[in-house]
């Protein structure tokens, strides 16, 4: 397993990508790779005319998108039209970057350590595949959250990692809880 | 290059003036992932040679021309800095800077699995800080581990040495004096686990006998020289990984 190393769009991946150029019908994204990705306008849930794409995304913002496909030169188009999946624009929040190598690690066994993190720290947290992590919640738990996951980065070699993230979560919790009564 | 002199290089006992024998290594010194902004990054320390090489990318190749549909550009830039050397050396690429800059690229690609990441390129800085001969296999050497280090896929590490001609005798790893005075010079690298040549040059005259007896001990060395490679880049994990119980 690689330790670093950027990020590859493959078919199906979720990533959370940042609006740098809006076109006439279609947004270029950049997803941290050393590819630029596209957005259709027809990819969207939003009933869109060509030229006035801007209203709905502008440069600047996060979507959080589905790669549609890549082809053998690696360009690549990604969706948000696949309802149930939680394919939106990524409103408000903090983005916060790791290597894409890392992100099964920060997940977890089906999402067990993402999950925890989100329960102790009460954020709402989305991650990309890509190794662009999407944060909301009130500013000091998005810190805690913020913390833990750089924990996992910098551990994410090692293993008991799981262990040591309980007790470290239990110990910042403790600690808030402390300064609050 | 086979300047005429009369400094004693092997002396009677056979050892080299820094008291090396033949097939003498100088000591290698190899630590990764040094700086922040960069992807990857290494510095080594070989004999006098002090080298720094860092690694960005693989990223969209600018300018688009330089662009390659089928597979990644490798871009090294070899520089010497002026104080590297005894006397100033003008700064900015002259003909032997370039000429190592494409001998690297071109030894490098080599190991990279460039066709994985087609339109991209992959910059890779070498400045060389303190010189004491045999710069350009000790950049491609500490380059291929900070390639390994940006995570960048790799078939193989590229690991280099020198072999040269002293005093009729064929010795390894030449250092300034032997490299000035000596009358050959042989820098050839390999992949480390195959053993192909990526890269070799060399300075001076051998016959075939001798060629074949220098790249023989190179690839000896090479073996001794990718463990330092290989725990180098090991290294700053195991450390970790100690602490990590605390």
């Amino acid at each position: 397993m690689p330790f670093h190393g950027s990020y590859f769009p493959r078919r199906n991946d979720k990533v959370i990508g940042k609006v740098i150029e809006v076109g006439p019908s279609m947004w270029t994204i950049d997803i941290r790779s050393p590819y630029l990705t596209m957005l259709h306008m027809n990819d969207t849930p939003w009933k869109t005319y060509s030229g006035e794409i801007k209203k709905y995304l502008n440069a600047g913002d996060y979507v959080y998108a589905k790669v549609m496909n890549v082809n053998e030169v690696k360009e690549s188009w990604i969706t948000l039209k696949e309802p149930g999946q939680g394919l939106r624009k990524l409103e408000g929040g903090h983005i916060m970057y790791v290597p894409a190598p890392k992100v099964p690690r920060i997940i977890g066994k089906t999402g067990s350590m993402v999950n925890m993190i989100k329960d102790a720290t009460s954020t709402r947290i989305v991650i990309g595949q890509n190794g662009v992590i999407w944060i909301d919640g009130a500013p000091e738990d998005v810190l805690i959250a913020d913390e833990a996951i750089r924990m996992i980065e910098r551990e994410a070699h090692t293993t008991g990692l799981t262990d040591r993230m309980v007790e470290y979560l239990k110990k910042v919790k403790g600690e808030t809880d402390g300064n609050a009564q | 290059m086979g300047t005429p002199s009369n400094v004693k290089l092997i002396d009677e006992n056979g050892l080299r003036l820094d008291g090396r024998g033949d097939e003498e290594l100088r000591p290698i010194k190899i630590t990764t992932d040094i700086l922040e902004r960069a992807d990857g990054s290494a510095f080594i320390e070989w004999g006098g040679n002090k080298i720094l090489v860092a690694v960005y990318g693989p990223r969209e190749a600018y300018p688009k021309h330089t662009q390659d549909i089928e597979k990644a550009v490798i871009k090294a830039r070899y520089n010497m800095a002026a104080f590297s050397v005894d006397e100033r050396k003008r700064p900015g690429p002259d003909r032997r800077s370039v000429e190592i800059s494409k001998v690297i690229s071109e030894a490098l690609s080599a190991a990279v699995m460039i066709e994985q990441f087609p339109r991209t390129q992959i910059d890779v800085f070498i400045e060389v800080i303190q010189a004491d001969a045999g710069t350009r296999i000790a950049s491609l050497t500490a380059a291929s581990v900070a390639l390994a280090n940006a995570g960048v896929p790799m078939r193989d590490l590229v690991v280099g040495c020198t072999a040269g001609k002293v005093e009729g005798r064929i010795v390894l790893d030449l250092s300034k004096e032997e490299d000035n005075f000596g009358s050959a010079d042989l820098p050839m690298a390999v992949l480390s686990k195959t053993d192909e040549v990526v890269l070799i040059q060399m300075d001076g005259e051998l016959t075939k006998e001798e060629l074949y007896k220098g790249m023989d001990m190179i690839l000896k060395a090479t073996k001794r020289i990718n463990e330092i490679q290989r725990k180098a880049l090991s290294e700053k994990y195991t450390i970790t990984q100690n602490e990590g119980g605390e």
